[in-house]
């Protein structure tokens, strides 16, 4: 089952005078263990891509979907709850809930996509091991570095391995090294899980961990860019 | 999910125990004011529902101590025809006013208080105090049973001497239960207090002891019969019109101090998870966009507003029975009667309030967009 497919979809934001038609026509479909780097300007309409896709935005016209049920149809609940189980997300910022420890932020998003406590504990440890992080699980967001944080966003997006993964811009507010090792364990844990990624970003160091490269300009997905092959499960490099 | 959800919205430290505070210091309010209105009606009860009287008998139109017999009275010569009743054990005249008070100079600068005065006869008559703390009854004329409390306002004790209508008496005793928040009791002998309030040959009241097996409804149709000014009243009947009389002066203040005290602590818990709302609005669109439904983060957010009330209340209950402690012994003037029923009827008002109080913020949680996550 294709994880993502996206057909003739159109996205318009604001209201009266002020609409915008952000998404126009787009169409898309994500391989399983694809790592897709969604790249153009701002206000090129890749969040709201993403968001479309994600099935947080509903789109004006054309059909998403995920798994091969289709989003945006009658039920938002049921539509919530595909989502929360199939799709990881990692945002610009971590966005970690401060309030939470890092196990604690981790295993929220596998109680969310209904994961049992023991099995949700299982990943979080596994996930949190291989990217380094398991001696500091009991602190605070606060206090990691915004690179760890971001590698803990990656973690919380992968528990419940999801057929996909969107990220807006994960590296955007990191230095290049950090930003390196985010977009790394990225590429690797997704890919040894199976999941395919959708990256948004202005970030062209991403592009070696890229199996494709798709732009986007006023809303208008361009075919450049030569397709590479699929990114190794352990690689990505 | 919930305490997760309750944990990850939780509000800032600071606030949320300032919110508790408000609620504990809300809660205390109304338990102080519930506690005193059971006080005050404890008191009259306790006096009015002795268990030596069987029947009260008072001049027609007076039906309760507080707002009956100051103004017609009971000839002392119909107390002999009402001892005739066959079926009555015992009949006493008890005299009842407002009558001054003062401590004398060796206990420290002149102290003067009206007191509700009560004449009986003494030592052994009906109507006496209902319970001692310390000391006994008077014997005589000079000695007089004082309320605790307005003993301790006139800084006297037992065996002290004390100014009582023009005259220097000893405190034989130190009553308790006798305390109605605005004045005390005070009990002196039925000549003198006669004396004092210019009702020579005159009752307040008189209290009636039957006999073992007497009819009483009988006995309270011959009184009537005696004399179409009398009425007499079973102790139960005289013990609910004295509640009675108590409740319609209370229950208006308990009520708008309830009220003034759970819409503050209403507005408190609100604001602080409006703020919660607003401030973590971010973090709420996170928790969306991850697929949580905003039901559930509104069941979180209703959670803490309830675990919030819920330790307000429980605050307010356990100061509330500390500050009771401290009154006992420092100020005795204010006499609290805490009541679990009381206690347990408050706190659950106070935490349904903060609960329900909660609703108007979260309902703001719908126009949260989870796109928001991919902004902030």
């Amino acid at each position: 089952m294709i994880p993502l497919v996206l057909e003739n979809v159109s996205k318009t934001r604001g209201r009266g005078a002020r609409a915008v038609e952000v998404l126009h026509g787009v169409s898309l479909a994500v391989e399983a263990g694809e790592f897709v780097l969604l790249e153009g300007p701002s206000g090129s309409g890749k969040t709201t891509l993403l968001a479309v896709a994600g099935g947080i935005l509903t789109p004006e016209s054309g059909r998403v979907f995920l798994e091969g049920h289709r989003l945006h149809g009658d039920s938002r609940a049921s539509d919530r709850g595909r989502r929360a189980k199939t799709v990881g997300f990692v945002f610009q910022r971590s966005n970690l809930l401060p309030q939470l420890n890092i196990q604690e932020n981790v295993l929220l998003m596998g109680r969310i996509a209904g994961m049992k406590g023991a099995d949700a504990s299982r990943e979080a440890e596994d996930l949190l091991r291989r990217l380094g992080l398991f001696e500091l699980r009991y602190r605070r967001p606060r206090e990691l570095s915004c690179g760890e944080e971001q590698r803990v966003a990656v973690a919380r997006a992968l528990i419940h391995r999801p057929r996909i993964v969107l990220a807006d811009e994960p590296t955007g507010n990191l230095d290049s090294q950090a930003g390196q090792a985010v977009a790394e364990s990225l590429a690797k844990l997704a890919g040894s899980r199976g999941s395919a990624v959708i990256v948004a970003t202005h970030d062209v160091r991403l592009a070696s961990f890229a199996s494709r490269r798709i732009k986007i300009e006023d809303g208008r997905i361009r075919p450049e860019g030569n397709p590479v092959s699929p990114a190794r499960p352990e690689g990505g490099r | 999910m919930l305490r997760v959800l309750t944990k990850s919205l939780r509000g800032r430290r600071v606030r949320s125990w300032l919110a508790v505070a408000g609620v504990a210091t809300c809660t205390i309010l109304v338990i102080v004011i519930a506690s005193a209105y059971r006080s005050v009606r404890t008191a009259m009860s306790d006096y009015a529902g002795q268990t030596s009287i069987d029947l009260w008998v008072a001049p027609e139109g007076s039906d309760n101590m507080i707002r009956g017999s100051f103004v017609s009275f009971i000839p002392l010569g119909d107390i002999e025809s009402l001892r005739a009743i066959p079926g009555v054990a015992a009949a006493d005249p008890i005299i009842q006013g407002f009558l001054p008070v003062e401590s004398v100079e060796p206990n420290g600068p002149q102290r003067r208080l009206n007191l509700l005065t009560i004449g009986f006869r003494q030592p052994d008559g009906l109507g006496g105090p209902p319970a001692y703390v310390k000391g006994r009854a008077p014997r005589s004329g000079d000695e007089v049973a004082l309320d605790k409390a307005a003993a301790h306002r006139l800084k006297v004790g037992v065996g002290d001497t004390i100014e009582f209508i023009g005259s220097r008496v000893v405190v034989a005793g130190l009553t308790t239960g006798t305390n109605i928040l605005a004045t005390q009791f005070v009990f002196g002998d039925l000549a003198r207090v006669a004396e004092g309030s210019h009702s020579e040959g005159r009752a307040s009241f008189v209290l009636i002891k039957l006999a073992p097996g007497a009819d009483r409804e009988r006995i309270i149709g011959a009184i009537e019969g005696r004399s179409p000014a009398l009425r007499a009243f079973t102790r139960e009947e005289f013990v609910e019109s004295n509640e009675r009389e108590v409740a319609d002066g209370f229950i208006p203040l308990l009520a708008l101090v309830t009220a003034l005290g759970v819409g503050a602590a209403a507005l408190l818990v609100g604001l602080l998870i409006l703020s919660v709302v607003d401030e973590r609005r971010g973090d709420i669109a996170v928790l969306m966009a991850l697929g949580t439904e905003a039901r559930a983060v509104g069941q979180g957010m209703l959670a803490q507003a309830t675990a919030l009330s819920l330790k307000g209340a429980i605050f307010g209950v356990a100061l509330s029975y500390g500050l009771n402690a401290v009154l006992e012994t420092a100020l005795p003037t204010i006499p609290l009667r805490i009541s679990t029923l009381d206690v347990a009827l408050i706190a659950g008002l106070f935490i349904m309030t903060g609960s329900v109080a909660a609703l108007a913020p979260v309902v703001r949680l719908s126009a949260i967009d989870p796109l928001e996550a991919f902004r902030s």
